[in-house]
């Protein structure tokens, strides 16, 4: 298997593909995203690296490549074939913020209030990033204020100039939500779908412009 | 336990804890649970029924289990009379307030005054609980100081 780098991210990082120097990758800049092609074979892969919701991707790209006896290091040193050259590290970007805002509930247990309170459950967890992936303006948005609450709900809330937004996920296929503007317009759902858009008036709240 | 209805001129109290329930600006809406608003009921004082010594104790209780989240406790002020004002569109109470004392049990005195607000709307779906949500954490904002609650005081609280 030969891997041809079609492109590189670091083309103005010093690296070596072959013996000699020490590859390390440049300190990424800014949160936006790189897009890595690679050649392997006769399939062609593209990677947006740096967005946190294809880590899964890649990381299956990695089992599937060692499965295949590529001899490669991470550091994107080759030695009999090259190897493609994936950023793992996630970039600062506003939704990986949010993600991680989210898994950090996943430390909570059982009785975490002191009394009965039930763990959000994963699907809850798998929701709200269904939801930041899916019905979150793509990189525009105000982050929300992220809990539990003692139900097993996963909640986002926002609250600025514009309005008020009360939304959350119970692990039961849906969101809902309620939303007051500062104009007093109400909107609300007892059930969307984790691909159904929300209005646009509420979307303002959302971006906070 | 028998203890008397409520009277409209009556204050219900609750402790809450910063930074856990408080940011410090705004209550998080987690503060109340739906499941709460819907069936188990939202827990409350009242505090001519309430010693000062049962709320004292389950406050230092509460802070125990979690010391790091509840740095310290506030306590909201809500008035019966202004919980009735709010209603819906069709004129329907946003909230039902029912007294319901809890009896003493292991280590936890008994609480006469204990009462539960409840949404007065039982077929309200999730969208719907959390506008009675919204409402009920705009009372909650009433946040007073202890000393000016009326909870009953024994004498060496004085």
């Amino acid at each position: 298997m030969n891997a041809t780098m079609l492109s590189n991210p670091f083309a103005n990082a010093q690296e070596t593909t072959s013996g000699g120097g020490k590859w390390l990758p440049p300190v990424k800049e800014k949160g936006k995203s790189k897009i890595i092609y690679a050649k392997a074979g006769t399939v062609q892969r593209t990677v947006k690296s740096t967005d946190c919701f294809t880590v899964s991707y890649t990381w299956a790209s990695r089992v599937l490549l060692a499965g295949s006896h590529v001899e490669s290091t991470l550091r994107g040193q080759s030695k009999v074939n090259q190897f493609p050259l994936y950023d793992f590290r996630p970039a600062h970007t506003l939704k990986n913020s949010l993600l991680s805002k989210i898994r950090g509930l996943l430390d909570l247990e059982p009785g975490w209030d002191g009394y009965t309170a039930k763990a959000p459950a994963g699907a809850a967890i798998d929701e709200a990033e269904q939801f930041s992936s899916n019905v979150l303006p793509a990189d525009e948005f105000q982050l929300p204020t992220v809990t539990a609450a003692a139900d097993g709900e996963v909640n986002f809330s926002w609250k600025n100039a514009l309005g008020y937004i009360d939304l959350g996920f119970y692990g039961d296929g849906s969101y809902s939500y309620y939303a007051k503007t500062a104009a007093g317009q109400e909107f609300m759902s007892d059930e969307s779908s984790l691909t159904d858009h929300l209005p646009e008036q509420v979307l303002k709240i959302i971006r906070g412009n | 336990m028998e203890v008397p209805p409520l009277s409209d001129d009556e204050s219900l109290v609750r402790a809450f804890f910063c930074p856990e329930h408080h940011d410090g600006q705004v209550f998080l809406a987690t503060a109340v649970s739906l499941d709460d608003l819907k069936d188990r009921g939202f827990s409350v004082d009242r505090p001519t029924l309430t010693p000062l010594s049962v709320l004292s104790h389950r406050v230092d209780n509460q802070r125990a289990k979690n010391p790091e989240k509840r740095e310290f406790p506030k306590y909201s002020q809500l008035f019966y009379s202004k919980l009735k004002e709010d209603r819906n569109a069709e004129g329907q109470h946003y909230f039902e307030v029912q007294p319901s004392p809890v009896l003493e049990s292991g280590d936890m005195p008994g609480n006469p005054g204990h009462a539960s607000i409840y949404s007065a709307d039982k077929k309200l779906g999730n969208g719907g609980l959390r506008k009675v949500r919204a409402a009920l954490i705009e009372h909650l904002n009433n946040v007073v100081e202890l000393k000016h609650i009326p909870y009953i005081r024994d004498e060496a609280q004085e």
